[in-house]
């Protein structure tokens, strides 16, 4: 006897089932509450983008909100304004951001694993499991290139500002080295000054030398003009942290500086 | 039980984040509920290597996982807060910097040209210091700040220095900056602040005499 094994016809079959289809419906509507639903706690462009974010990258840093606060309280210390405590929205999408990642994800990750082959694990929860295993991924793979970018940006931008403290100290100190030699220069001989001359002038070692610089001049001939008039002595810095590094200034008659040169890592 | 363990979770992380209050800063918050969050995560992940549906290579790839990725967010959190709040720190210094050089610039071209004038005066009867001083930035009385002076040239004269002490002899002006951080939390400013930047500048027929009080 023949068996016959009768196939149903392929135009028949259906190419999505009920239950995939589910599934990718409920996917969708969970990212689209997390793109949207910001709008729904303030109405803020800010505190939505920061709630809105819970369902993109920086979700999965929630402590990227935190950090900006951190710097916008920075600035507003800077510009002398009273600190005022952390608007409402902002403290919400925080929480959301930390509840996402830190428990929602990981509790729906640890508990569905594994249970879609079994049980009868209805659609939606389908849904829910594969947005939180694809967040979950996506942590895992991306946080640790997050902190090792933090890290060495942090290292970049301290060497960057000690380098710029250094040239603005020293910037501060020619202001002074400048207007000594100035006060020399106005006060009469008999009180010790140069009388109308800066010839002969000795920086005084707390001037001429600092924590930050070494500080010395050379007295301009005649004929060197700047952008603001015609100088008087030219006056060098080298830096006492970075040796190679440096600036020259010319101070015009009338105590000013101008025609700043530098040098080495102030460049 | 995964309701169970959600609502359980969602609510010890949100007292453990309102539990330090409503601040200008929102890393108490952040870090208060971070540590539950470990805790709970700690708790989840016992639970999770108890499960006998799973493979046992399975449970072992994915807790190793996630101690790396739980690792890896612990690094990546300490690292933004100790960086932003290094930047926070770097921008108050800033801030410092910019309010010594503007009272270095600016007290010393001021006082100076007094001086210039007091020392290439003409005329047969000489005006003292104080004089000079008066005729430069009337009306010159002690306890004036210097918003209410002639302008030296330079635009908008800081109304932080002032006046402190007018002789024949001696010229004493003080500068203290309203918000810029000094040296001394607790120093008590001319007229106003605690622990911001104060120098104070004497001008006698010798010269400037500049001093850094905080």
């Amino acid at each position: 006897m023949t068996q016959k094994t009768e196939l149903p016809a392929p135009e028949n079959a259906p190419e999505l089932s009920t239950a995939y289809l589910g599934s990718l419906i409920v996917a969708s509507l969970i990212v689209l509450l997390l793109v949207f639903g910001g709008r729904l706690i303030s109405i803020d462009p800010l505190a939505v983008f920061h709630v809105r974010s819970a369902g993109t990258i920086p979700v999965l840093a929630p402590w990227i909100g935190a950090a900006g606060v951190t710097i916008a309280n920075g600035l507003v210390e800077f510009s002398g304004e009273p600190l005022m405590p952390v608007d409402n929205a902002f403290r919400i999408a925080g929480l959301i951001g930390i509840l996402l990642i830190g428990i929602i994800v990981p509790t729906l990750v640890f508990f569905l694993m594994g249970r879609r082959e079994g049980a009868a694990v209805s659609a939606p929860v389908r849904g829910i499991y594969l947005v939180a295993a694809i967040m979950a991924a996506t942590f895992v793979v991306f946080v640790i290139p997050m902190g090792v970018v933090a890290a060495r940006v942090t290292a970049s931008l301290k060497s960057a500002q000690a380098v710029q403290e250094n040239k603005d100290h020293m910037i501060n100190d020619l202001n002074v080295v400048a207007w000594k030699i100035r006060e020399y220069r106005i006060v009469p001989k008999a009180l010790g000054g140069g009388e109308g001359s800066i010839s002969g002038y000795v920086i005084p070692t707390a001037v001429g030398q600092t924590e930050d610089g070494t500080y010395s001049y050379t007295v301009a001939p005649p004929e060197t003009k700047g952008a603001t008039g015609t100088a008087n002595a030219t006056i060098h810095a080298v830096s006492k942290l970075y040796p190679e590094s440096g600036m020259d200034v010319m101070l015009d008659e009338n105590g000013h500086l101008m025609n700043w040169t530098y040098k080495g890592l102030f460049l | 039980m995964v309701a169970l363990w959600l609502i359980v979770g969602c609510v010890l992380v949100s007292v453990a984040y309102f539990l330090p209050g409503h601040s200008p800063d929102l890393w108490p918050n952040f870090n208060a509920a971070g540590i539950a969050v470990l805790v709970y995560l700690l708790a989840l992940l016992i639970m999770f290597v108890r499960r006998k549906d799973l493979t046992t290579r399975r449970r072992t790839i994915v807790t190793v996982l996630a101690v790396i990725a739980i690792g890896g967010g612990i690094f990546a959190w300490t690292q933004m807060q100790s960086q932003t709040e290094w930047q926070r720190r770097q921008l108050g210094k800033i801030g410092s910097i910019i309010g010594r050089g503007i009272y270095t610039a600016f007290l010393s071209d001021s006082l100076l040209a007094v001086l210039d004038d007091y020392h290439h005066q003409t005329g047969r009867k000489k005006m003292t210091l104080g004089q000079i001083y008066r005729k430069r930035y009337p009306p010159g009385r002690a306890g004036d700040a210097w918003s209410s002076m002639a302008s030296t040239g330079r635009p908008n004269p800081p109304v932080d220095m002032f006046l402190d002490a007018i002789s024949d002899t001696q010229i004493v002006v003080i500068a203290r900056h309203p918000w810029s951080k000094g040296t001394e939390a607790s120093f008590v400013n001319y007229r106003g602040p605690t622990g911001t930047i104060q120098v104070r500048c004497t001008l006698t027929e010798k010269g400037l005499q500049y001093d850094t009080e905080n």
